[in-house]
C-alpha cells in the first residue's frame, strides 16, 4: 500500500483526540476512578530547612477514614535509596528519602503520607500530624551555597555545591586584547515555575494476587518513571506498568520520577487498595520542580561584553565577543532535580 | 451532618444528601461522574471549572453545592446532544483551539454565556469575556479565533 506524500504534508489535520476533549470525556489523572480507592494527602513542611524532632501521627491515625499513615520509617525498610542518575561528570548526588525522615530541606518537602477514604478526611487528618521542627539556615541562593559557614543541606555530600565544571571557547585573552571597550556586568534569571494547570497525581493500582502494580501517572516518560519506581520498590519491572492518561500541561514538570510516586505505590501494594494523589495548586507550587535560576558574575578579570571597532569607525557594530563567566546555578534540594 | 440539595444538572434533577462542605464540582465529579468540570486552582483564579449556573457561568470550585439548591447546572457533557458537536465545540476543533484541553471546558462555558448574551461579539469583547480563563499551552489567539468563528457561522 503506499500513501500519497501529500495525504498530511501542507495538510491542516484534525486531531484524534479533539471530540473527547471537546465533549468533556478526555481522561486527566484525576478523573481515574478505582473500587475501593483511597486518596494520599501529603504532610509537607512549611519551612524551608530544619530539623526535625520529632512526627506524632497517633491522632491522624484514629481521625474518621484514615486507613494508615506512613512515615519514612516505614519507607526505609521496603524501598532502596534514591540517587540522581546523570551522565554528567563532577555531579554529585546526595541519597534521597522518599519522605524527609531527618530534616525537612524545603517547604513543601514530604514528611508523612496519610491515607484516608475521602480527600475531605486525608486533609482533616494531615492537619493533625504533628510535626516538631527545629528550624535551620535556610540556603537560598547559589552564593549561599558556596558559603562554607553556611550548614549543610544534605550532610552526607559534605558540601552546598552538587557541580562544578570549567570550560573555555575560542580564545578569550585575544578577545580580550582585540575589543575597544569592556563593561562589566552580572546577568540573573529567576527561579521559573512551569505551572501546568492540572497538576501532578498518580493512580496506583495493585493486584495482591498477580503482585502486578500499574501506576497511572501523569508523566511525559512512562519508560523512566516504571524503571526508577522497580529500582527504588525493589519490584519487578515485569510487573510494573507505568500508563500516562490524558494530561493537562506539564512543561518539562512531569519528566521525572518525584519521590510522591514512591510513597503512592508503596502504600498501594502495602494496603493491597487502589490509591490517589493528586496535588493541590499550593502543593505544585511548593513540591513540583522549578526551572532552575541562574546568577553569571564576574570571574577573575573584568567581565565583558566588549564592543568590536568596525572597519567604519562610524558604523561600529556592537555584538558581543565574550562574556567570561562564572554560571551559578541554583537548584532545590527536592528530589530529583534538574 | 448533611444538607438537603434537589439540584437538576443538564436536565436531570438530583435529589441528594450532600456534605455542606462539598464544593458543586467535587459533587459533579465525584457523585455524578461529570468529570469534563475540571479543576486547576480550586481558588477561582483559572477558570478551568467553569460552569452554567442558573445560565450564568460561576465557578464551581467555589460554590457549595447548597449553593445551587433548586437551581441548574449546565457543564461541558450537556453542550453537545451526545450525537453531533455543538457549533461552538465544531469551531474551536477548526480552529484548533486548545493543545491538551484541560481549560478548554471553561473556556466553553464561559464563551457559550458570552454567545447568548451577545451573539455577534467583537474580538475585544471576546477576549474581556475569557480574561477570567486560563490557558498555559495553545495560547489565546486560536481560542479566540475559535469563539469568533461560532459567532460568524451564527
Amino acid at each position: 500500500m503506499t500513501i500519497p506524500a501529500t495525504r498530511y504534508i501542507g495538510q491542516s489535520v484534525l486531531r484524534i483526540e479533539d471530540t473527547r476533549v471537546l465533549t468533556g470525556r478526555g481522561r486527566y489523572i484525576d478523573d481515574l476512578r478505582m473500587p475501593g480507592m483511597l486518596h494520599a494527602v501529603f504532610v509537607r513542611s512549611p519551612m524551608a530547612h530544619a530539623r526535625i524532632v520529632s512526627i506524632d501521627v497517633e491522632r491522624a491515625r484514629h481521625m474518621p477514614g484514615v486507613v494508615d499513615v506512613i512515615t519514612d520509617q516505614e519507607l526505609l525498610a521496603g524501598t532502596a535509596p534514591m540517587l540522581v542518575h546523570t551522565e554528567m561528570p563532577n555531579y554529585r548526588s546526595p541519597v534521597f528519602r522518599p519522605l524527609a525522615s531527618d530534616k525537612v530541606r524545603h517547604v513543601g518537602d514530604p514528611v508523612a503520607l496519610v491515607l484516608a477514604e475521602s480527600r475531605h478526611l486525608g486533609e482533616d487528618a494531615r492537619d493533625a500530624v504533628d510535626v516538631e521542627y527545629e528550624p535551620l539556615d535556610a540556603i537560598v541562593t547559589a552564593e549561599e551555597a558556596q558559603d562554607p559557614t553556611k550548614p549543610l543541606v544534605f550532610d552526607d555530600m559534605g558540601t552546598n555545591i552538587s557541580f562544578g565544571d570549567r570550560q573555555t571557547y575560542g580564545d578569550p585573552d585575544v578577545a580580550f586584547a582585540e575589543a575597544d571597550r569592556v563593561v562589566g556586568l552580572t546577568l540573573r534569571t529567576p527561579r521559573a515555575m512551569h505551572v501546568p494547570l492540572d497538576t501532578r497525581g498518580g493512580v496506583a493500582d495493585y493486584d495482591p494476587g498477580t503482585g502486578e502494580l500499574i501506576y497511572h501517572a501523569t508523566s511525559q516518560a512512562p519508560h523512566m518513571v516504571r524503571l526508577g519506581l522497580a529500582e527504588i520498590l525493589r519490584h519487578p519491572a515485569d510487573r510494573l506498568h507505568v500508563v500516562a492518561p490524558d494530561m493537562g500541561g506539564a512543561f518539562g514538570q512531569k519528566g521525572f520520577m518525584a519521590r510522591e510516586d514512591v510513597c503512592v505505590c508503596f502504600a498501594a501494594t502495602k494496603l493491597g487498595r487502589a490509591v490517589k494523589w493528586v496535588e493541590d495548586r499550593v502543593e505544585n507550587l511548593t513540591s513540583a520542580t522549578h526551572g532552575r535560576g541562574e546568577d553569571i558574575v564576574p570571574a577573575g578579570r573584568p567581565v565583558g561584553v566588549h564592543r568590536r571597532a568596525g572597519r567604519n569607525p562610524a558604523r561600529s557594530d556592537p555584538r558581543l565577543l565574550r562574556l567570561p563567566e562564572e554560571a551559578a546555578r541554583g537548584r532545590a534540594a527536592r528530589g530529583l532535580p534538574r | 451532618m448533611t444538607i438537603n440539595v434537589d439540584v437538576t444538572v443538564n436536565g436531570t434533577r438530583h435529589s441528594v444528601a450532600a456534605d455542606p462542605r462539598k464544593t458543586l464540582a467535587d459533587f459533579l465529579r465525584d457523585d455524578l461522574g461529570l468529570t469534563g468540570t475540571h479543576l486547576g486552582c480550586e481558588h477561582g483564579v483559572c477558570g478551568a471549572c467553569t460552569v452554567l449556573l442558573d445560565g450564568g457561568s460561576a465557578r464551581s470550585c467555589l460554590t457549595l453545592v447548597g449553593q445551587a439548591n433548586g437551581s441548574e447546572v449546565m457543564t461541558i457533557e450537556g453542550l453537545s446532544n451526545g450525537e453531533a458537536l455543538h457549533p461552538l465545540q465544531e469551531a474551536m476543533r477548526d480552529s484548533h483551539g486548545f493543545q491538551c484541553g484541560f481549560c478548554t471546558p471553561g473556556f466553553l462555558m464561559t464563551a457559550v454565556e458570552l454567545l447568548r448574551s451577545n451573539p455577534k461579539p467583537t474580538e475585544a469583547e471576546v477576549r474581556e469575556a475569557i480574561s477570567g480563563n486560563i490557558c498555559r499551552c495553545t495560547g489565546y489567539q486560536s481560542i479566540i479565533q475559535g469563539i469568533l468563528l461560532a459567532a460568524e457561522r451564527g
